[in-house]
């Protein structure tokens, strides 16, 4: 998307909302500049804090899926007998939402960062091994047999084909499920603990109905979950440059 | 340079593909492997890459026993086993940069190699990739991906080039074009060089002399030696046509 389309779109979704702020006219829907304010005023108190905690949690979780994930991904891929012996519980684990196992997450590893990261991981866990395990046996064994006959052995070949053969599989898990992830983050964070944005926004509007900075927490949340999909989105134009060329 | 003595390879048990087999190949020799599919030859080619495992002493490179791929083979395929996620000119130095990962440690590159990658882009200007070297190689045609293959497989020096079914995929203009630059590389790099085919035709052009597989179990190697090799435009020559036909017939039988 062009930046100029981008900034447009912006600017249709501020009005959309100011005029529906104004339509409703009630304190649960404060208006752009309200909670524009509300978010400069935030950003000098806690909300930078919370904000830190959310995105640390999303990213140990992403790097942890990834560097589990990806080899083995790739492993089954590459190897049949793996593959039939793992597909059935892939099967039968992959389906189901992981969010409905939160409170079993939370009764094992306890109300801290643990759970948190935990929960995001399985997410990301399952959507980059499928993507990268059906890339990975998409690879011909006809280019791992020339790549060999250069003098290849499992070092290289990990090295100038595995390696660069998953990562289209990681970006794309990345692009689907980094919403998912966000989201569950915040269910995530409801449960108790005292810091991060799921916290923050319900604090203050449940607690404290300061709606405007319950706004704020949102957009800090927004800016969270477009951030990291505009991050995949960079990463891939550099990784995969030849999926655009 | 190759000495095939009593090879059995068999897939399943009990259906070989060869059977008590001998064959010889001369250093600097061109030679083409003919026959129809499932016939073997891609076997033989890939025991001889040392892709596929052969008996001890059934099979010998320069005296040596194929257990793996040796560094002095080049092997092209016919879908060319491009990276796709590379570019022409990182294609061609794949090799050289699997060389530089390991060393020259006797398996995975030679002794006495060095890598010089400038090398790379000397290859890129002679088979005239020279355009396409930062282009992947979904943008590239069918004769030039296989010009960047054989110029990645060319850059390492080998002595030894196996080809399986090289140009099959090509329309006949890129094809015979790119047979005669085979031939023209076999002659400036001293190659020894075995090609696959299902092609009369091609295995006429590009082999010196011609071997002729049929059903398995193959017991026997059947030879034809071909005069016509390397003649200017032999493709219009009577003689070569001839043998094309005395082959044809023998494969019929």
């Amino acid at each position: 998307m062009k930046p100029r389309t981008a900034i447009f779109s912006l600017l249709v979704i501020i009005i959309f909302w100011e005029l529906l702020a104004r339509i409703v006219n009630l304190a649960i829907l404060p208006s752009p500049w309200e909670v524009s304010q509300a978010f400069v005023r935030e950003m000098g108190k806690d909300l930078p804090l919370h904000f830190l905690a959310s995105f640390w949690r999303v990213l140990s979780s992403t790097v942890l899926a990834i560097v589990l994930a990806a080899p083995l991904g790739m492993m089954l891929g590459q190897s049949k007998k793996l593959d039939r012996i793992f597909a059935p519980f892939i099967y039968w684990l992959y389906p189901i939402p992981k969010v409905v196992l939160l409170p079993i997450v939370v009764l094992f590893l306890g109300i801290g960062d643990v759970s948190k990261i935990f929960m995001i991981f399985l997410i990301l866990f399952f959507q980059i091994l499928v993507l990268v395990r059906d890339q990975a046996s998409a690879i011909r064994p006809e280019l791992i047999q020339s790549v060999r006959s250069l003098g290849a052995g499992r070092k290289a070949l990990f090295r100038f084909v595995y390696l660069p053969a998953s990562i289209p599989g990681v970006l794309t898990a990345l692009r689907q499920s980094v919403g998912t992830a966000v989201a569950v983050l915040y269910v995530a964070e409801l449960f108790a603990t005292q810091k991060g944005l799921g916290y923050y926004i319900y604090l203050k509007g449940s607690n404290l109905f300061d709606y405007p900075a319950m706004y704020a927490g949102v957009v800090a949340m927004s800016i969270l979950g477009f951030g990291l999909y505009a991050a995949v989105d960079w990463l891939e134009k550099r990784l995969s440059p030849w999926r655009y060329a | 340079m190759i000495r095939v003595n009593d090879l059995y390879f068999a897939y399943t048990q009990n259906q070989p593909i060869f059977q008590t087999f001998d064959w010889q190949v001369e250093k600097g020799d061109a030679w083409t492997i003919l026959g129809p599919s499932g016939c073997g030859k891609s076997t033989l080619l890939y025991l001889i890459a040392g892709l596929l495992p052969s008996q001890r002493n059934q099979l010998l490179v320069n005296g040596q026993p194929v257990l793996r791929p040796r560094p002095k083979s080049g092997l092209i395929i016919q879908d060319y086993g491009l990276l796709p996620w590379a570019t022409v000119r990182d294609n061609i130095a794949l090799g050289l940069k699997i060389r530089r990962l390991y060393g020259p440690d006797g398996t995975h590159a030679p002794m006495e190699s060095d890598v010089d990658m400038w090398a790379v882009e000397t290859w890129l200007e002679r088979l005239g990739l020279g355009e396409q070297a930062n282009k992947y190689p979904g943008q590239i045609s069918g004769g030039q991906r296989q010009r960047c293959a054989i110029a990645r497989t060319l850059v390492l020096n080998p002595d030894l080039l196996l080809m399986d079914e090289p140009f099959a995929s090509l329309d006949a203009p890129t094809r015979e074009n790119l047979q005669n630059l085979m031939i023209d590389l076999w002659q400036q790099q001293h190659l020894t060089m075995l090609t696959i085919t299902h092609s009369i035709e091609e295995a006429v052009f590009l082999g010196k002399k011609i071997l002729l597989l049929h059903e398995p179990p193959n017991k026997q190697a059947e030879i034809f030696e071909n005069p016509t090799y390397s003649f200017e435009n032999a493709r219009a020559n009577s003689e070569y046509l001839k043998i094309c036909q005395l082959i044809r017939k023998k494969m019929m039988l």
